[in-house]
This record gives C-alpha cells, structure tokens and sequence, in this order.
C-alpha cells in the first residue's frame, strides 16, 4: 500500500518537475543585464569619504605647521608629528581601499585570460602588503624625519605598482560593461529590423523608420568601431609587465570606450523617437 | 479403525482449544486498525485518478504554453516596445556611474599626490 503511494506521489512529481522545466525555459526569454553590485555602485561615496579624510589631514597639517607660537617648539614639533601620521594613514587607508575594490572588479572580468587574470590579482595582493606594512610603520614611526621618508616611499611605490594596476583594472570592467550594452543594442536593432520588415508586409509606409533605424544603426557601428579599437590597446599593453608607460594608453582607451558609450546612448534616442511614433502606427 | 474408535477421536477433536497466546494475538490482529494513509494519497492509490491528474496538469502545462505563444505573436511591434528600450537605457546608466568612478580616479590621483607632497615637505623642525 505504501509503495503504490509513494510511486504514484513520484510519478506526479516527476510530471511537475518537467512542466516546470519547460514552462522556465519558454518564459527565459528576457534579456540579461549585467548585475552592479551595491559596493560597486556605492563606490564614489565610499571613496569621497577616504578623499575627505585626506583632506582634513593635510589641512591638519597645515595649520599646524603654519600655525601658532603660542605653543613650545617641543609641543609644536609633536604636533606636526602626529598630523603628518594622519596624513599619511589616511593615504594609505584610501588606497588599502582602491585596491580592495579593483579585487571585486578583477573577479567580475569574464573574459580575461585567466593567467592574466592571476597575475593583477596577485600584484593587488603584492600592493595590499605593502600598504598594510607601511600603516604598521607610520604608526610606530618616531621622528617626523622616518615619516617624511615614508612619504616619499609611498609616493615612489604607488607610482610605480598601484596606480597603473588599478586603472587596467577599472578600464577592463569599464570594457566589459560597454561590450554588454552594445551586445543589447545590437539585438535591439535586429528586433526593429523584424519589426519594420513585418510593418513593410502590411503595406506600411515606414520610409520615415527606416531613416531613424539607419542613424541608429550607424551609431551601433560606430560605438562597435570605437570598442574594438578599445580592444586592441588593451590586449596589447594589459599582459605586458612594463606598466609605466602604459598610462597615456590606458587613457585612449578609456577615451574610446567613452566614445563607444555615446554612440549607444545616441542610438537609443533615435530607438526611443521610433518607438514613440510607432505608437501611433 | 472401527466405528468407536472414530467417535471417540471425532470427541476429542471437538475438545481442542487454541492456545492462549495465540487466541490472544490473533483478536489483536483483527481489532487493530488498518494502517492509514493521508485522504490525498489514497486517491494517488486508485488506479484512474493518479493518471488522470497527470493528464489535467499535463493539459494545463500545453496550454500555458499555446498561451504564451499566441501573446507573443500577437505583439508585432514587440522591437519598438517602448519600455525593454527604456529599461535597456537604465541599465546602461551604469556605465554612466562608472565613467565618472573613472573620472574620479584623476582627482583622488592628485589628492593623494598633494598629500604626500606635504607630508614629505619640510615642517619647523
């Protein structure tokens, strides 16, 4: 008696579990569209606080280092010593945190050949060492002699390792992103493509569309033009080890993937007029 | 075996009883309820029901999806829908975010760049 129960009840599941299967593969038919997380979006905030804090340090400083004899020489000095510390943890706590979230955009990339891939995150890991070593030694740092020198080894470091690494990083995600929108245009225009091609069978006019569709779909080509060109500056300078003079590239690039970004946005205003007026067709 | 013989063992049969253990379990077997299934699967258990379920389910699933279907067919213009482009645009709008992270980048740069300056210039000692 069970047994029967328990195939009957087998059965009826299976028979579900199919339907379901079936029902979920017609109704995935919605375009994907690249999740942002919450600490990519609340990234400027996140860092306009670092950059705050930067700045009331050296402000600190400042008005320390110019500020009033009132006080002993000795006090003073002490003073200084300890607005030069902030000023230096502050840096160092901002960058900690530029390389934290180059991390989630490196793991985000695709794309990216994974050796390559290996290697940025390692050289972030390298950074985040070296920062984290460097905030042990501004705090226990004595004289503002050891702290100045500290300065000028960040300074040196972050221009040498860190700030290249990041902006390959940002320009790759930034890449990734524009690759998608245009992906989705591109598929926009092959459905207004159908659609227009279907409105013609009908015996509609749409000399007025095909106009709009033609600047639309120029402008889709010419944000793909632009990326590609994107595309060739990056594989080039993004798996050489010799970063330092990849920055004016880096640059282009981004420069180019700015372009390709208007491109599609102009296309979808022309996607827009044509949808408004299709609405009266 | 003669006649008497007979009876008498016939007497001794009719004399027989069960043994009391035996009487015992098997008026417990009887009295015992029958082993209950929920009323939802005992209707699995009769032998038209279970199929026919199958069978209605089964027709709503094709019908779904026939539905689905004809709702799509039925929207010619479904390239100039008005709110996937929009809805396509505000997911581009990320990008936009992001440009300006970007942008961000040369200011922080400098931000920094001035901090170490100072913090590695000459104070009054």
């Amino acid at each position: 008696m069970a047994s029967i129960d328990t195939w009957f009840a087998l059965r009826i599941a299976i028979a579900a579990f199919g339907a379901a299967l079936f029902m979920s593969a017609a109704i995935s038919t919605t375009p994907v569209v690249y999740p942002v997380s919450a600490e990519e979006r609340g990234v400027i905030s996140l860092w306009s606080v670092g950059l705050e804090r930067i700045s009331g340090a050296i402000n600190n400083l400042r008005s320390i280092a110019g500020g009033t004899r009132s006080l002993s020489h000795t006090s003073r000095a002490l003073q200084e010593l300890e607005a030069r510390r902030l000023v230096l943890q502050s840096v160092i706590d901002y960058l900690l945190q530029e390389a934290q979230q180059a991390h989630i955009q490196l793991n985000a990339l695709v794309d990216l050949d994974p050796f390559i891939k290996q290697r940025l995150a390692n050289e972030l890991d390298d950074n985040t060492l070296w920062f984290n070593g460097m905030s042990q030694n501004i705090r226990s740092g004595r004289s503002a002699d050891q702290l100045r020198i500290m300065a000028n080894d960040i300074q040196q470091y972050r221009r040498n390792h860190h700030t290249i690494l990041i902006r390959q990083i940002s320009t790759l995600s930034l890449f990734q992103r524009q690759e998608i929108m245009l992906a989705t245009a591109g598929d926009r225009l092959e459905k207004i493509q159908s659609d227009l091609t279907s409105l013609e069978k009908n015996d509609i006019d749409t000399a007025e569309f095909r106009v709009l569709f033609q600047n639309a779909a120029a402008h889709v080509q010419g944000g793909n033009a632009s990326l590609n060109q994107a595309q060739l500056i990056l594989k080039r300078i993004i798996p050489a080890y010799d970063e330092a003079r990849h920055l004016e590239q880096i640059n282009t690039a981004q420069q180019l993937i700015h372009e390709s970004y208007v491109s599609v946005r102009a296309a979808y205003k022309l996607f827009i007029t044509m949808a408004q007026r299709a609405g009266g067709v | 075996m003669n006649e008497i013989d007979l009876l008498h063992n016939l007497k001794q049969l009719k004399r027989i009883t069960p043994r009391e253990e035996f009487s015992r379990q098997l008026r417990q077997t009887i009295v015992a309820p029958e082993p209950t299934f929920s009323p939802l699967f005992r209707i699995f258990s009769w032998p038209v029901v279970a199929p026919a379920l199958i069978a209605v389910f089964a027709l709503a699933v094709v019908f779904v999806q026939l539905y689905t279907a004809h709702q799509q067919q039925s929207r010619v213009l479904s390239g100039l829908n008005n709110e996937d482009i929009l809805s396509e645009l505000a997911s581009s709008g990320d990008i936009n975010i992001y440009l300006n992270e970007i942008a961000y980048y040369d200011r922080a740069d400098q931000k920094i760049s001035t901090a170490l300056a100072e913090a590695s210039g000459d104070g009054i000692d």
